[in-house]
């Protein structure tokens, strides 16, 4: 190998071919989206197990406002503080509902993205550990 | 203090007229990107031209015909036993015949008994509008010219996008978006 050739390769592999801390940011936003979408999803899936019982206690409340006021079987009233939090959850859950489905949508595209650009370096032949890892992880993820 | 505060509130103001702008901008180039790109899915999938079309249909009848053998296709008629397997007609044999790969051919057997029918009734059959055709040559050089056009659009749509960033305005990319205007790619 000449010292010209050395030069060269020299100056090729100290000048990068792209934007990489664009690349980092955009990978690392996604991390940050997917990791926010995944804490939405975990209590939005808690809120779910808890919707069956929170609207069993309006449905309690409600029948036993509408019972009549001299029955042999009185609904059993639930307590104001259970009532109020199974509105609670409930409210909370369309809440966290519409968070989820808004995170979802990002998390989706910004994958896509991530894996787009991904794929999109690797052909073109760069190999930096830091795109490789992306591979794995997304694999994985 | 409340001259400041005016002072703040001219500015926020001034700033969002400026996002605005920004943003509009943003929108104008992605219709343009919209705009090229049904430019080169129109040049991609447009019809060839009349003269080209014909220019194949007489290509394929011309190569159909150098291969057919009239001869084979008749064949079967001066046997002296009808040797056609049950249930095949005669086309068929003249076409596919007995003799395998030496039969000639139901297209070839078409080709060369009615070419000039077959031209005839090619011209005469509905056809694109003519104005919805585009002749072959010249296509991938007009599709790699936009492309580069788009790329370069994309590009200054890419340096908007930063900017908007930097000013604290969340701007998402184009699913589509060219990862080679993204990255700020060098070959």
């Amino acid at each position: 190998m000449t010292t010209n050739e050395e030069v060269d390769m020299k100056t090729e592999e100290s000048t990068p071919r792209y934007n990489e801390a664009k690349y980092r940011q955009i990978v690392e936003d996604y991390w940050g989206a997917r990791h926010k979408f995944e804490a939405i999803a975990e209590e939005r899936q808690a809120l779910m197990g808890q919707r069956h019982g929170a609207k069993r206690v309006i449905e309690q409340a409600e029948q036993a406002a509408n019972a009549p006021r001299f029955s042999y079987e009185p609904s059993p009233a639930p307590t104001p503080r259970d009532l109020e939090d199974a509105r609670r959850v409930l409210a909370r859950l369309d809440e966290v509902t519409e968070s989820y489905n808004a995170a979802s949508a990002e998390n989706v595209s910004k994958r896509q993205l991530v894996q787009r650009l991904t794929r999109f370096l690797l052909d073109k032949g760069v190999r930096d550990p830091f795109v490789l890892d992306q591979i794995e992880r997304l694999e994985v993820a | 203090m409340k001259n400041t505060a005016a002072k703040l509130k001219t500015a926020q103001s001034k700033a969002q007229v400026l996002m605005t702008e920004l943003k509009g901008e943003i929108e104008d180039i992605r219709r343009l990107i919209r705009e090229k790109k049904r430019e080169i899915s129109r040049i991609e999938t447009a019809p060839v031209t009349m003269p080209e079309a014909l220019a194949r249909l007489e290509a394929y009848i011309a190569e159909q015909r150098d291969n057919s053998s009239l001869e084979r296709a008749f064949r079967h008629f001066w046997q002296p036993k009808d040797h056609r397997p049950e249930g095949l007609s005669s086309l068929v044999v003249m076409s596919d015949g007995e003799g395998g790969a030496k039969a000639t051919g139901l297209d070839r057997l078409i080709c060369d008994l009615f070419a000039e029918l077959l031209i005839e009734r090619f011209k005469a059959a509905g056809h694109p509008d003519p104005d919805s055709t585009l002749p072959l040559a010249g296509r991938g050089e007009r599709v790699a010219a936009i492309k580069r056009e788009v790329l370069a659009i994309e590009r200054e749509e890419e340096a908007m996008i930063v900017e908007l960033q930097a000013l604290g305005l969340r701007v998402d990319r184009r699913g589509g978006a060219s990862p080679e205007a993204i990255l700020e790619w060098r070959d």
